[in-house]
């Protein structure tokens, strides 16, 4: 049954339990008035089978975090810092990262029209992945091709391989893009938004699809989304992230049991959905009145626009003054759960 | 006209039906029509909100685009303030126009890049007629302030706001004639959660102070949950559920219906599927709505009810016999819980 298996070739150099280690991430860019951080000094482990959700708003840094992991940076962007997985992929030549994107990690992104080539048919756009990463000849490539697109739920039977990408539904489309994400059998998949542009029946079916691949096939997923019920739901690990910095870290459902730090509240809260489930946790005197829904004032700053001190500061309602003159290191409330907030919960 | 109007009434939508045809597959063969919406009936009271749910595709942009006369209908009537849209000359068409404004979903692609805001805001008033500028510009600023905006804004250009802010010169535009209607086309589909509720909650507060009315369209079932008093869940064109929307939330009839309230995530990591079990995710197919046929219900293809009399005839929008769904009879306003189904929950439930 398990036929990712059988084109693998790839052997842990490392046997240690961690797959991704990334440390001291620091993305930077030239902007007006000198060098400016968009991503700032981010630490995290993943495991082997393990699934990590990120979360925050648009323009907090989640897309620009997955793009350096996978050595796809903009030119007029610099990285510092390690992205350990095996060696570090930030000083990797660019030939051999080649050698890793789409066949070690691979990336599944928001829209799958932008990851398909419209004049290509399905099942040849897996099969390239394969003949390009597994040495595979055109005949084997088509024949695993077939088998990788059955198994994403597009049988032969039903979706001739042979269909363009216009000839299928969104969520169709994004279990093509997942084929062939999954087609090398990679340690690591990044999911950036991938159920976004999904209406919930299709997210929930494309969510299951790739947890279930995931978990046969032991490999690692990190999971970008602004849902935090996508994160609930699915991960076992999760950061949020805000203004290019991780604020608040740890088992996922350790974070939601104590949501410790004031923009994670400000999030839960905002979601109409929980509206509940926050009456619970007495987050609706903080965040709103009556049925009005709780949001957050104001946005995400620009990276350039980003204060001294918590970023968070001019949204915060606990914000006191110490807030804009110092950044909030993360402190450890419990088994793994940290939270960088001088005032947290 | 044979109608039974009441005194609040607003938008009357009668059996409506949109049909497109579809190009020819090759040069002899007939073009095919396609039904986009297939006899669709629905009141929204004057400031009331009413909700339309449901999948992409399944009609929800074709009936605002129809509602807006944008788009004439090949049967059934829209009835605006009492009087029949499509059937209106074009001068008396602009003036009950004035009086429904539409927001879209795009806050980048529906605001004209080259023209300033105070532009773009004022471009319905040439519903109203003749103006002066002094008036014209006080009506400008007056939006603006009503949805949070400055006036010193009027001079910028919208590649100078973010998203939310871009949303919020939708709503002084669709504001400014001071319409009694306005259909609001995902409005915040394309914004983040803490944005969303932002411009919810200035829809909300415009709704109070006007007394406006809302075409709620959205496929957030929490968002129409929480903003609308009414709601219509349609399917293939069609509407399958309706009723008063807590309703029809907490008590949910239709096995589509139902399975739109599952699929949405929760913040509640005890739902995490047991890895292996995600069978536990109903496996709907995809909707498909080019395939489907004339005859019986268009749900039949992923239903997990089906049984062959769905297939041959549609079944029609119905009461709910349950003791919920009473109580409206001398209030002919109200709203009633109806399903379209065989199989309805509440009848599952006592057998
Ligand atoms: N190509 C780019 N050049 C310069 N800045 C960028 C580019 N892409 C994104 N940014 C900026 O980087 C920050 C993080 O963006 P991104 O990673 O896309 O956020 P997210 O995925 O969380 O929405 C934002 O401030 C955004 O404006
Ligand atoms: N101008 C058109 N020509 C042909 N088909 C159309 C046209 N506009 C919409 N449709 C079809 O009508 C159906 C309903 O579309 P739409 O009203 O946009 O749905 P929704 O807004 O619910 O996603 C879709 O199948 C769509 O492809
Ligand atoms: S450090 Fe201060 S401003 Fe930042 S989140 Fe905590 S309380 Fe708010
Ligand atoms: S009528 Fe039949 S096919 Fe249609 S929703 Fe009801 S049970 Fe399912
Ligand atoms: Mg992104
Ligand atoms: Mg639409």
């Amino acid at each position: 049954m398990n036929i990712f298996k059988t084109c693998k070739t790839f052997t842990s150099s490392h046997s240690i339990l961690n797959l991704l280690t990334v440390n001291n991430l620091t993305i930077s860019t030239e902007h007006k008035s000198g060098s400016i951080n968009i991503l700032d000094n981010l630490n995290f482990n993943l495991e082997r089978g393990k699934s990590l959700g990120v979360v925050g708003e648009s323009g907090c840094g989640k897309s620009m975090m997955a793009i350096a992991i996978m050595g796809l940076l903009p030119d007029n962007m610099t990285a510092s810092g390690e992205v350990l997985f095996g060696s570090n992929l930030l000083s990797l030549p660019e030939k051999e990262l080649c050698q890793i994107r789409g066949n070690k990690i691979s990336m599944v992104f928001q829209e799958p029209m932008s990851a398909l080539n419209p004049v290509l048919p399905i099942g040849f756009q897996v099969a390239e992945s394969l003949r390009l990463h597994k040495n595979l000849s055109r005949h084997q490539a088509q024949q695993q091709a077939s088998k990788v697109l059955d198994r994403v739920g597009l049988p032969s039977q039903q979706y001739s391989h042979s269909l363009y990408p216009h000839q299928l539904s969104g969520g169709q489309r994004q279990r093509v893009v997942i084929a062939i994400a999954m087609a090398c059998s990679p340690e690591l998949i990044i999911a950036d938004e991938p159920t976004t542009a999904l209406d919930v029946t299709i997210q929930a079916q494309i969510l299951a699809l790739i947890a279930e691949l995931v978990f046969e096939e032991n490999m690692s997923l990190i999971l970008i989304t602004h849902d935090l019920g996508v994160v609930a739901e699915n991960t076992d690990e999760m950061l949020v992230m805000y203004a290019g910095r991780i604020v608040e870290r740890g088992p996922t459902k350790n974070v939601f049991e104590n949501l410790s730090h004031p923009y994670t509240r400000g999030l839960f809260a905002s979601i109409t959905d929980s509206e509940i489930a926050s009456a619970e946790q007495g987050l609706q005197s903080e965040y709103s009145q009556t049925n009005r829904l709780s949001t957050i004032p104001g946005r995400v700053p620009e990276f350039w626009e980003r204060s001294k001190g918590c970023s968070f500061a001019d949204r915060c309602p606990r914000v006191q003054a110490q807030c804009s003159s110092q950044v909030p290191e993360e402190i450890q409330l419990g088994t793994a759960h940290s939270t960088a907030c001088f005032f947290h919960y | 006209m044979n109608q039974k109007k009441t005194d609040t009434s607003l938008l009357e939508i009668r059996k409506v039906v949109r049909e497109y045809i579809l190009p020819r597959q090759q040069l002899f063969s007939s073009a095919k029509r396609f039904r986009a919406l297939d006899g669709v009936s629905l009141t929204v009271n004057s400031g009331e909100s009413f909700g339309i749910v449901g999948e992409s595709g399944c009609g929800k942009s074709t009936l605002a685009r129809t509602v807006m006369a944008l788009e004439a209908p090949q049967s059934g009537e829209i009835c605006f303030q009492g009087k029949i849209l499509h059937a209106l000359k074009a001068k008396e068409l602009r003036r009950v126009r004035s009086g429904l404004q539409m927001i879209f979903q795009d806050p980048y692609g529906s605001l004209d890049p080259r023209q300033s805001v105070g532009k773009i805001i004022a471009e319905p008033l040439s519903l109203l007629g003749k103006m002066t500028l002094k008036k014209r510009s006080e009506m400008v600023t007056e939006a603006l302030d009503n949805v949070g905006l400055s006036p010193n804004d009027s001079v910028k250009f919208p590649h100078e706001f973010s998203g939310g802010q871009r949303q919020r010169i939708a709503i002084a535009r669709a504001l400014i004639t001071r319409p009694a209607l306005i259909v609001a086309d995902e409005p915040v589909s394309a914004l983040d959660v803490s944005v969303q509720a932002q411009v919810l909650n200035l829809m909300m507060d415009l709704r109070d102070q006007h007394g406006l009315a809302y075409l709620f369209i959205s496929h957030d079932l929490s968002i129409v949950r929480h903003m609308t008093t009414k709601v219509a869940v349609m399917y293939a064109g069609r509407i399958v559920e309706q009723g008063p929307t807590q309703m029809l939330f907490d008590n949910a009839q239709h096995p589509y219906t139902r399975a739109l309230l599952a699929a949405v995530p929760r913040t509640d990591p005890s739902r995490k599927k047991s890895k292996s079990a995600s069978s536990s995710v109903p496996k709907i197919p995809d909707s498909n709505f080019e395939t489907l046929s004339g005859n019986g219900c268009a749900y039949a293809s992923r239903c997990p009810l089906v049984e062959d009399k769905c297939r041959n005839i549609f079944p029609a929008l119905q009461n709910i016999q349950a003791a919920s769904a009473t109580g409206f009879e001398n209030n002919p306003q109200e709203i009633k819980h109806k399903v379209a189904c065989y199989k309805p929950y509440a009848a599952l439930v006592k057998s």
